[in-house]
């Protein structure tokens, strides 16, 4: 009896353990999609992107759901309560990214509607390592690899120097033309939320890192 | 089963043994009574006849007895008729009256009935069992006055004894010998059969290649015939199966599809190279999920689906990392007896195909509209003329016949692009090789684009030439070159900017760079701006007056002289880098 309930826990949490994956897939598209609508001026893919963050938010219930009913049936301990306990937190994180690459779809459908500022070069090579970030913690997740979430939260900061860059620059255009601040503006903010993702893909990687080594490094350096 | 055998031929002897051991007893014993009893009953006969001459008186039968009895050394008695025993070799005179009337005696009656009689019965006085043989004395003076010879059988106990011992003995002996020969027998064939055991055990467990020693014309000896006959075809078909498998493997590895075979739980069992090159897999994956190896969510939803349809499908799709890949991939269930085993699927890399596709297509589209253009423009001009203009409105007919004219030159330049590039591509343009210097085809090129250069308030410097060595080169084709090269970079260069060109030996090599301090190229459009028609920015480039193959053309040219033509960009400025080989 006790066999087939710990083969039939392990099952649940295998469950929830490949439907975090998946929603972390479906988030690496909606960054790939969000991005590309915007530098192929793409506006249906960008109305696409819109919709498909609904997939993402109902993705984030059925976990919460699973996470919650293992917890309260099978009152699991130690390893497996960390698991739990951290998926609940990476699928926040996966949620928020899901929220940002929208946003992010929103600006482009507007951009699209005007002409282009200038050829997009920042944004897009900003976009490569951001997703990169956010393909590197999920690996790191898949393999239990703490070394590679550790260098994720250590990369971190390359975005936020990319982020204040861009940032400067939009400022000097601003300046000498104003006729160019909407769509400016719209450029800073797509920048941002390019920097928040890599913020949550660095708390993916730090609950990676207390999953595997039992060591809670958030708020610290690594 | 030694131990079988051995019981088996034991209980049969001991179940003989008994048998005959019994029956022999009381034949034996039967005999024995028999013979005892005759030799008493001619005894008898003899000792009537002596008691027929002797006996006179009836008070002479105690001493006749007696003597009789030594005679015959057995116990003899005479019995009246009336029972009273007269006389007994074993009994004294006096004691004859303690005596028992003996005329109820078996033997007795029998005697006097038949002539004859004879019977065993135990005695207390002599405390065994006794044989008595009577007959009648058939005497005058008392006609039924029979006369009793008797015998212990205690010597018949003894022989009885002595045949139980000596039949005993023989017996155990037997049983002795039978179980110590029957062991070694046993033994033996045992032994034959462990040896073919114990190599068959060998055979079992992977050692093919062993064989049973046959003894031959033996029961085992056949059995290890055999067991060598199915080894050796067991170790045949292994050798098919491996051989089979070896060839699917070969096929596997070398194919250029990616396979992939998964359970209905999504655990993958088997792959080939090409999937692991597909999906950049370095490390084991056989037994592993699904999710494992990518988080496509495409390919879970086929996977979901073909599992759940149990039907073939074939699609599509778009991988994002860890390169921009299409792969058309084919599903297909595996049924066995109408039960899901699993699912395989074929990956085929189809980037490249489609890349060409969209290239065609972009191409196409691209000359028609290039052409059409200039086409459009020309009719209305020459329509508006043609529609009176030209009589009423002379200046601006002067103006219209004008801008024919420049989009007819435009025309032109496309169709001789196009040619040029249809040349180059077909290998039909000849092509000189000389020793060129290339400060002297900047300088000439400089010359054409000076006043450009100037409009636009962008610098050209081409000092970097002045100690370059020289090139083996087409003097045509490589003006061209430094013409396209140099006008995009004007173009892409907002005022205040500069050009440089410059060039450095490199072995057999000269390295030219072309250095813009432009607007720079988009990292995703770096790969293909030497495609055909390949616009950046397409609304920009074609006001300039560009006709989008440009680069193309340099590439071409640079590769039919045996060179390469690259380039890199950043957000301030794109530098082209072309090889030649030196003169």
């Amino acid at each position: 009896m006790k066999d087939h309930m710990s083969s039939q826990f392990d099952a649940e949490l295998n469950v929830i353990r490949a439907r975090l994956l998946e929603m972390g897939g479906k988030v690496e598209i909606m960054i790939a999609n969000s991005m590309r609508s915007l530098v192929e001026r793409d506006s249906a893919l960008a109305e696409q992107t819109i919709a498909f963050d609904r997939e993402i938010n109902a993705m984030e219930i059925e976990i919460d759901e699973k996470c919650l009913y293992l917890l309260a049936r099978r009152q699991p301990a130690a390893r497996d309560l960390r698991f739990v306990t951290l998926a609940l937190k990476i699928v926040t994180d996966l949620e928020r990214i899901g929220d940002q690459c929208a946003s992010i779809a929103k600006h482009a459908l507007e951009l699209n509607r005007e002409a282009q500022l200038k050829p997009y070069i920042d944004l897009p090579r900003m976009a490569d390592v951001v997703a990169g970030a956010v393909r590197e913690a999920l690996d790191a997740f898949v393999r239990g690899d703490a070394p590679t979430a550790a260098r994720v939260c250590r990369e971190d900061r390359f975005v936020d120097e990319l982020n204040e860059q861009l940032q400067r620059e939009l400022l000097t255009f601003m300046m000498e033309d104003p006729a160019t601040v909407e769509r400016a503006m719209r450029i800073n903010s797509i920048s941002k939320y390019l920097e928040r993702i890599a913020d949550h893909a660095t708390n993916i990687a730090e609950m990676v890192i207390f999953l595997v080594e039992g060591k809670d490094i958030r708020h610290s350096k690594v | 089963m030694k131990l079988k055998v051995m019981a088996a031929q034991l209980l049969t002897l001991l179940f003989l043994g008994a048998a005959i051991y019994s029956y022999l007893d009381r034949a034996l014993e039967r005999y024995q009574t028999t013979e005892v009893t005759q030799h008493l009953v001619n005894n008898a006969g003899l000792a009537r006849m002596v008691a027929a001459r002797q006996l006179h008186e009836l008070s002479d039968a105690s001493s006749l007895a007696a003597t009789l009895g030594r005679e015959i050394k057995a116990r003899v008695t005479i019995i009246a008729g009336d029972g009273v025993v007269l006389g007994d070799s074993e009994v004294t005179h006096r004691d004859l009256a303690t005596l028992d009337n003996h005329a109820g005696r078996p033997e007795v009656r029998a005697a006097l009935l038949r002539g004859e009689g004879s019977s065993v019965r135990y005695s207390e006085t002599l405390r065994t069992d006794m044989l008595y043989v009577a007959v009648p004395l058939r005497l005058a003076v008392d006609p039924r006055a029979v006369l009793r010879l008797a015998l212990p059988l205690s010597g018949l106990e003894a022989a009885k004894r002595e045949f139980h011992l000596v039949l005993g003995g023989t017996l155990a002996l037997a049983a002795l010998l039978l179980v110590f020969l029957s062991y070694l027998l046993t033994r033996a064939s045992a032994r034959s059969l462990h040896a073919v055991a114990a190599i068959a055990s060998r055979i079992g467990n992977g050692e093919l290649g062993t064989r049973v020693p046959v003894e031959k014309g033996s029961e085992v000896g056949k059995l290890a015939r055999v067991l060598n006959e199915m080894a050796l075809r067991t170790e045949e078909q292994l050798g098919r199966i491996s051989a089979e498998k070896n060839r699917l493997d070969t096929i596997l590895r070398g194919m250029g599809e990616g396979i992939m075979v998964a359970d209905p739980q999504g655990v993958i069992t088997l792959v080939n190279p090409a999937f692991r090159g597909l999906f950049a897999i370095q490390d084991e994956v056989e037994g592993k999920q699904l999710i494992d190896i990518s988080r496509h969510p495409a390919l879970h939803h086929s996977f979901r689906d073909v599992i759940a349809t149990r039907q073939e499908r074939v699609e599509e799709l778009q991988l994002h990392s860890p390169k921009e890949k299409t792969v058309l991939t084919h599903w297909v269930p595996l049924l066995e007896n109408g039960v899901l085993q699993g699912v395989v699927a074929v990956f085929h890399d189809i980037s490249d195909i489609r890349q060409l596709e969209k290239m065609r297509r972009d191409f196409v589209a691209n000359v028609s509209h290039e052409l059409r253009t200039p086409v459009t423009v020309i009719k209305g001009y020459a329509e508006t003329l043609l529609g009176g203009a030209l009589e009423s409105k002379p200046e601006q007919a002067a103006r219209f016949v004008g801008i024919i004219f420049a989009h007819a030159d435009r025309l032109g330049s496309l169709i001789g692009d196009l040619l040029t590039l249809s040349q180059l591509e077909s290998g039909t343009l000849v092509m000189e090789s000389r020793s060129i210097s290339l400060h002297g085809i900047a300088e000439h090129v400089n010359s054409l684009l000076e006043q450009k250069a100037r409009d636009r308030r962008v610098s050209i410097d081409i000092d970097g030439l002045t100690d370059a060595p020289a090139v083996l080169a087409d003097p045509g084709r490589l003006e061209q070159v430094f013409l396209n090269l140099l006008d995009n970079a004007i173009k892409y260069t907002p005022a205040g900017g500069s050009v440089t060109v410059s060039a450095h030996a490199e072995e057999d090599r000269v390295r030219i760079v072309v250095q813009d301090t432009g607007t720079g190229i988009p990292p995703r459009d770096l790969p293909r701006i030497f495609e055909r028609f390949y616009r950046v920015d397409s609304a920009r480039s074609r006001d300039e007056g560009g006709t989008g193959l440009g680069l193309a053309i340099v590439k071409h040219i640079v590769q039919l002289l045996g060179g390469t033509v690259s380039a890199e960009s950043t957000g301030h400025g794109s530098s082209f880098f072309v090889t030649l080989k030196r003169a």
